[in-house]
């Protein structure tokens, strides 16, 4: 059995090549309050990583920095740095819109847009500007493959995204998002307002996206986190407490507050 | 799809959304301050009323020698002056048409010997001249720029062998209608007073009047000579006296412009009398009176009647002519003589020279005072308030009493309230709490129509429909709402020991009966018999005790009005009512209390909030109506708390009397000063109702 | 029964009588208020109704004979319901029938003790003239080209004038037009006046011209002589005639036709007659191109501020307080913002415009009077707060969710406001700008003060550049039936003519407030955004 230090300097010792995202010393304030101290961790690509923690604990705020969607929370200060591809995207040059759409992002409740699944799915290709039918259906038609959803809408396509079932929904925007072809998606507690069939749906879903992409997943749910991700990170009160392998962290928590929080006994 | 191309759209995108934000805040701030400039506006026009008026030297003139301004005449080449320089010199200074120049000074000489007396009359200037041989003769001047004025003997009489000219030392010639009024002083201070006719030049009158003084003559032909024991008024139809006993002479009685009042100017004071005639007896009543510290060296009075000037120790003091009021300004001005050119200009002349002014902000003469106490306007009998500002005669005191019109205001609200809050409060309590959904789904929106309705057509439905109904069954349909609940009381009664049980919702059902079959009834009570002549004994004894005080236009305006504000009030107390939590209501109802007690007890405690702001926006929407009220109301203004009275409202005033007003005059400013009335008090009403509407939600957020 | 909460004091009166009766009673006295609103509302929408249309039903013409201390007096009239005056029953009778002397009508008020007798002959009938006046009368016969023919050729005889006329009209607007624009051209080229070509034109001219004389002589000949109530004949040139009614021999058919051409002529033409007749088409036009101009003004600002505030405003106080101010700037009375567009929009800024540009056109006022620029701008900046607070409450209604969706899609402030938000909360947009377009069209307090007029000459759209007259004055339904309630001349029987113009606004109104809510329930259905369970 690995060693738990090992499994942890692993990744503490991946190069830039390997990781799709490295925090550095982050710390973000909402006005007066602090909401994450002091986070450096590093996400390697093409993996699923878990972001786990009681409630209010900054996992939702710690993925918003990742697409700088916190910008939009008034009075929100950030320190450090965030880097996706080796560059900081709290740096000054940085063009938003782009690495959003270069990061994708999937949120709790299914929020797709009064149109057709279709034109939900086509979204974002229009935003950036194309135009040419063909390469959106083509997208549309892989994103929704992907998505495992095009089977089931292809022959609705125009139909209004409302009458899906919410499981049905929910795959529609991570179709809708990994139309962009991300490079990393992140999932804001993806399943928990879904029954447990689309539930089991959805994680296989992202198992099998990770061949591509690197996912960052915030779940409260621990069974879930230990299924589906490769790493695990373990957040408390806006402070990372422990970050590694997921089976390490499972079997053998080197901190006590992890092993607390895992067995159930907070949060 | 070349990463190249990309990259310029994603600029492009950047730089557009950054255009859209711009045009965005600039066009939000642009909507913002329009809405913002329309109170800036109300303000900055009525601003003015509140400072104090000010001179402002515009041009000034040398003049050859010193002298005094005696009078001022306009004529076609503009105005001109006539200056005395010594006791025997006068001459006339023609004002070029703009008064910005001097065009001419023509010296007229007089002889030393003769005294002479220049007279001022609706802008002609006459000439008295008293020869020692006792002649008494009138010029009339007539000015030309170019050329030396032309007197013309326009009157001339003996003075009676009697009076010894020799003791007379001042003496004193006033031109009325159709008198030439003489006084002469003797040195023993005694006075006489002689009158002739103008056309006739008969001696009419004659009388030895004891410390006498004689006023100028007014525009409307009236001369006033001031006795001890009263005054006697040379009218242009006839002469009357008006007896008062005065205990100090005063050193000038001058009159106001429409003759309905005057002016006695003592040393430190000026008193201000009305004539006033009631029921054929005529009398004189103290408007106001005035004192100063300092010796008065000249009162003047506008053109218009209503403001004076005081010239005391060198500064100037503005007088309110209707409150009494004393405003000070600041200049010092220097003058031996003052005359007032027109409304908005003074001439003051010092030594050798003749200054222009020119009056800075009028309007400010108008105070608080004016416009919200209790003022003696003249001829009334008592102080008042009064609005009323334009009338048929030349000259009229304008009253700016705006008391009768919020006074008006409050009386058609409070009035319209009376009907809509049982109407209104009544609906939301049945539509909100009593009737099932899809029941409420319909009666909700149906109810709203009405105010859908412009308030036009409500005024002109009342005003021509309801108003002659009004007048035939006035008592009738009083009568009819008093009695209704109680008929409603009696018919549940019966139902009620006949076991009638009645679902949710058929309430409404035998409510229409009962209100049908009591209509009936009551027809048949009240209408005339057959042969029309006798009246149901009903009818006339509802007539007999209210017929004195009943008042159809108050019935009708309280009834057009309180429909019109109807929806207003029913549409938030419905809401509020039919927002209290469902789960406290159900708690209620788990511990056994029927539908009325949670009624009570549970739903209106809570909506109370919501209950008050609907009461209050309701308030403040009947005061902001204007149509209705035009057309329903007699549309006089009345100061008096008695419902039955006629009123005037703020907005009604508004409507009518905006459209005439003159820019800038102080009935404009005063005019915009009640819309800024309107405006605050819908204002803070409008937001203290939505602040209880607030917490009434915030105090139940969480509830479901 | 469980004790009820009623006061001590009733209680104590009343004892076991309340009992009984106390829980109905205020479930009743709610019923009750609600029955008087809706009768109430019931019977104003009748009462306005029954009588606007019964204006335009035709009313037969009455032949009445009354008592005058001079003898008896007959005359043709209109009959109208009794009036009572205390005890006194009285009828009001309004007759034409004497277009040669002044336009006013006659009025009677006649006691039911005056009246002799009152028939309907069948043979009245109601001659309508082309300048719309109308008078009542027997017609006698027709006269022809010298021959006398009888009644039935009536309509025949019309149609032969009305052939000439119109024979007349080709020449005027054909070849007499050609011709004068020919000798234009000859005078702007120089042609001499004695040449040949211009002879020939000008003889030309004058042939047409006697041409037209002719036809205006021969049909001057045709008359219609009827004979008024007073046995008198008379006559009147049928080219005046508009129309010929028998009223009082009309079938159901013909009558419900009557009814229509009613309306029609009410939308239609323009002059009102001391308010009891007429046609409100300049009132129409003029309402609904003051709305229609406002709404111009009022949408995209109204829009745009609503954007600002909900989504671009930083959240601070001052945000706040102006936020509250937009709010109750609705509830501040319409006279008010008259006021202000009288004050600063037609004085300060129509007088400083007049100054600048028509400064030779002084002292008569061309913007610095009020009009249809001004009663616009005035309306948009009423309605300005109500389509702010209702764009408002839409924007707010988007969930945050579907804007974060959006943004997290990375696109930009815009592209989200453009495609998610401004969609989603388009049913709210389309409700505020009707709202503001209904309450526009009722407002009429303001246009007292700056805009419209109780009768303006000139339509403010019309063929000479710049088309558009933004500063002439219009009439405007509103104001004309405040003017019709307030000048008191539509006393209570005439007043169906107002009433009628009542049901008009009513009905314009209503319209509005409809397509509001139908736009407003497509919207909802087509861009229902997700709705939290």
């Amino acid at each position: 059995m690995p060693d738990q230090s090992t499994s942890q300097k692993s990744l503490k010792a991946l190069s830039p090549e390997q990781t799709a995202i490295e925090v550095r010393n982050l710390s973000l304030r909402f006005g007066k309050k602090t909401a994450l101290r002091d986070i450096s961790l590093k996400i390697p690509k093409h993996s699923i990583t878990a972001i786990i923690g009681p409630s209010g604990c900054g996992k939702s705020t710690l993925i918003g920095c990742f697409n700088r969607l916190n910008d939009l929370t008034p009075d929100c200060q950030v320190d450090g740095k965030v880097l996706v591809n080796d560059k900081n995207i709290y740096g000054s040059r940085q063009n938003v819109p782009i690495l959003r759409s270069q990061v994708g992002m999937v949120f709790q409740q299914p929020n797709p847009f009064p149109m057709s699944i279709y034109e939900n799915v086509v979204y974002g290709l229009r935003i950036k500007g194309i135009t040419d039918r063909r390469i959106l259906d083509d997208a549309a038609e892989t994103a929704l493959n992907m998505a495992a959803l095009w089977d089931e809408v292809k022959d609705s396509l125009f139909q209004p995204a409302m009458v899906l079932s919410g499981g049905q929904q929910q795959r529609l925007v991570i179709a809708r998002a990994l139309a962009l072809e991300p490079e990393i998606l992140l999932l804001d507690e993806p399943t928990s307002a879904l029954d447990p069939i689309s539930t089991l749906q959805i994680e296989e879903l992202i198992f099998g996206l990770k061949q591509k992409h690197t996912v960052v997943i915030v779940t409260h749910n621990l069974q879930q986190a230990a299924r589906v991700s490769d790493q695990t990170a373990f957040l408390n009160q806006g402070e990372l407490i422990e970050y590694s392998k997921t089976d390490t962290m499972f079997t053998m928590p080197l901190k006590q507050q992890t092993e607390a929080f895992i067995t159930g006994r907070f949060g | 799809m070349s990463s190249q191309y990309l990259k310029k759209l994603q600029k492009q995108r950047l730089r557009r959304d950054r255009r859209v934000a711009i045009l965005i805040t600039s066009g939000g701030w642009l909507v913002l301050v329009a809405l913002l400039m329309l109170i800036w506006h109300l303000f900055s026009v009525s601003a003015p009323l509140l400072g104090a008026p000010s001179l402002k030297q515009v041009n000034s003139w040398q003049l050859s020698g010193t002298g005094n301004a005696l009078a001022v005449g306009n004529n076609a080449f503009g105005y001109y002056l006539y200056w005395q320089n010594e006791e025997c010199t006068s001459s006339l200074v023609q004002l070029s048409q703009e008064q910005k120049s001097i065009s001419s000074q023509r010296v007229l000489r007089s002889a030393c010997a003769e005294k002479s007396q220049i007279i001022s009359l609706q802008n002609e200037l006459y000439l008295a001249d008293l020869a020692s041989e006792g002649r008494l003769r009138v010029y009339h001047l007539s000015i030309a720029p170019e050329s030396s004025p032309k007197k013309q003997l326009w009157f001339s009489v003996r003075l009676p062998n009697d009076i010894e000219l020799i003791r007379y030392q001042k003496w004193q010639v006033q031109i009325t209608r159709d008198l030439v009024l003489f006084t002469a002083e003797t040195p023993d201070k005694q006075s006489e007073l002689l009158a002739f006719s103008r056309t006739t030049r008969e001696l009419e009158y004659r009388q030895i009047i004891e410390n006498g003084l004689l006023s100028a003559t007014a525009d409307s032909g009236n001369t006033l000579a001031w006795l001890p024991s009263g005054i006697l008024k040379f009218g242009a139809q006839d002469n009357t006296f008006y007896a008062k006993e005065f205990l100090t002479k005063p050193k000038r009685i001058i009159q106001s412009p429409g003759a309905k009042s005057f002016y006695l100017l003592y040393d430190k004071g000026v008193e201000k009398f009305t004539f006033a005639n009631q029921l054929g007896q005529l009398s004189i009543l103290k408007q106001f009176s005035l004192s100063m510290d300092t010796s008065i060296n000249d009162f003047k009075l506008a053109p218009s009647g209503q403001t004076s000037l005081i010239f005391s120790n060198n500064m100037v003091h503005w007088l309110n002519n209707t409150t009494g009021e004393l405003m000070t300004s600041e200049a010092l001005v220097h003058g031996s003589s003052y005359r007032y050119l027109d409304e908005r200009h003074l001439l003051i002349a010092h030594n050798d020279k003749l200054t222009k002014w020119e009056i800075i902000n009028p309007s400010a003469s108008i105070t608080a005072s004016s416009l919200w106490d209790e003022l003696w306007y003249d001829g009334y009998q008592q102080p008042d308030y009064v609005w009323q500002t334009s009338s048929a005669s030349d000259y009229q005191q304008p009253k700016y009493s705006v008391v009768p019109l919020v006074l008006g205001s409050i009386k058609a609200s409070f009035l319209a309230i009376l009907v809509a809050l049982p109407l209104g409060f009544g609906s939301a309590v049945y539509c909100g709490f009593f009737v099932p959904f899809r029941v409420r789904k319909y009666l909700k929106p149906a109810v709203e129509l009405i105010e859908a309705v412009p308030s036009v057509v409500i005024g002109f439905v009342a005003a021509i429909w309801l108003l002659p109904i009004a007048e035939k069954y006035l008592a009738g349909v009083f009568l009819f709402i008093l009695f209704s609940p109680i008929a409603l009381l009696v018919f549940g009664v019966i139902a009620n020991k006949w076991g009638v049980r009645l679902k949710n919702g058929w309430e409404l059902i035998f409510a229409v009966v009962c209100i049908a079959s009591f209509l009936t009834l009551f027809e048949l009570a009240w209408s005339n018999d057959s042969h029309g002549a006798h009246m149901s004994l009903l009818h006339q004894w509802v007539d007999s005790v209210f017929e004195l005080h009943a008042n159809k236009n108050t019935l009708v305006l309280a009834l057009a009005l309180g429909f019109a504000i109807v929806p207003t009030v029913f549409s938030i107390a419905e809401d509020a009512i039919h927002e209290v939590p469902k789960s406290i209501q159900l708690a209620s109802f788990a511990m056994g209390a029927t539908r009325v007690q949670t009624l009570q007890r549970i739903v209106l405690v809570a909506a109370m909030p919501g209950l008050i702001s609907a009461a209050m926006l309701g308030f403040a929407r009947a005061f902001g109506e204007t149509m209705i009220v035009i057309l329903v109301s007699g549309n006089t203004p009345i100061a008096s708390w008695d419902l039955l009275d006629g009123v005037r409202t703020l907005t009604a005033n508004l409507a009518i009397e905006l459209p005439e007003a003159q820019v800038d005059s102080a009935h404009y400013r005063i005019l915009f000063f009640t819309a800024l009335i309107l405006f605050g008090f819908t204002f803070v009403l409008n937001t203290i109702a939505e602040l209880l509407r607030i917490r009434s939600r915030r105090n139940f957020g969480s509830l479901k | 029964m469980v004790p009820l909460s009623r006061p001590a004091w009733l209680t104590k009166m009343s004892g076991r009588f309340v009992n009984i009766v106390w829980p109905n009673w205020q479930l009743f006295f709610a019923g009750l208020s609600l029955i008087f609103t809706l009768l109430a509302l019931v019977t104003l929408l009748l009462l306005i109704s029954s009588k606007g249309l019964s204006y335009f039903w035709p009313k037969p013409i009455s032949q009445i004979t009354f008592d005058v201390p001079t003898g008896n007096k007959t005359v043709y009239a209109y009959a109208y319901t009794p009036i009572e005056h205390g005890d006194i029953e009285e009828s009001l009778w309004l007759q034409l029938d004497d277009y040669h002397h002044n336009k006013q009508s006659a009025q009677y008020y006649l006691q039911k003790t005056q009246v002799i007798s009152e028939e309907q002959p069948t043979e009245l009938v109601r001659v309508t003239l082309r300048d719309s006046r109308f008078l009542l009368a027997k017609p006698v016969f027709v006269e022809a080209l010298g021959k006398r023919l009888d009644i039935s050729e009536l309509a025949i005889q019309r149609k032969i004038v009305s052939r000439l006329q119109e024979q007349k009209r080709d020449i005027q607007l054909g070849s007499l037009a050609s011709i004068h624009s020919t000798l234009y051209d000859y005078d702007q080229r120089g042609v001499a006046k004695d040449s040949r070509a211009y002879r020939i034109q000008v003889e030309s001219y004058n042939e047409l011209m006697n041409d037209i004389a002719t036809i205006d002589e021969i049909v001057s000949q045709y008359q219609l002589h009827y004979q008024t109530a007073d046995g008198v004949v008379k006559k009147i040139s049928l080219q005046d005639i508009k129309k010929v009614s028998r009223v009082n021999a009309l079938s159901i058919g013909t009558k419900i036709a009557h009814f229509f051409d009613g309306i029609v002529q009410f939308l239609t033409e323009d002059d009102v007659h001391d308010n009891r007749s007429g046609g409100v088409y300049p009132a129409i036009f003029g309402t609904v191109l003051m709305v229609l101009l406002m709404t111009v003004i009022v949408a995209p600002l109204g829009i745009i501020a609503a954007i600002y505030l909900t989504e671009y405003a930083p959240n601070n106080a001052v945000v706040s307080v102006i936020r509250i101010a937009v709010n109750n700037l609705a509830g501040v009375p319409s006279v008010v913002y008259g006021v202000f567009g009288l004050g600063l929009f037609v004085y300060h800024l129509g007088g400083n415009i007049d100054a600048l540009f028509y400064a030779d056109k002084l002292p008569t006022p061309t913007f610095g009077t009020p009009g249809l620029l001004w009663a616009s701008l005035t309306m948009a900046l009423l309605t300005l707060p109500v389509v702010i607070v209702a764009t408002e409450e839409g924007l707010r209604r988007v969930p945050q969710n579907l804007r974060h969706a959006s943004y997290a899609l990375g696109a930009t402030k815009f592209e989200t406001l453009k495609k998610v938000i401004l969609p989603a909360a388009s049913s709210s947009l389309m409700t505020g700008i009707v709202l503001a377009i209904a309450r526009g069209a009722g407002e009429v307090a303001p246009m007292l003060l700056v805009g419209a007029v109780k009768y303006a000459p000139v339509l403010p759209i019309d063929s000479d550049f710049p088309f558009v007259h933004l500063e002439r004055q219009f009439m405007h339904l509103g104001v004309l039936i405040y003017d019709g309630a307030f000048h008191g001349q539509a006393a209570q029987p005439s007043a169906t003519f107002m009433f009628s113009a009542c049901l008009l606004l009513l009905i314009v109104v209503t319209l509005l407030n409809m397509v509001a809510i139908y736009i407003r329930a497509k919207l909802q259905s087509r861009y229902r955004a997700q709705v939290n369970a």
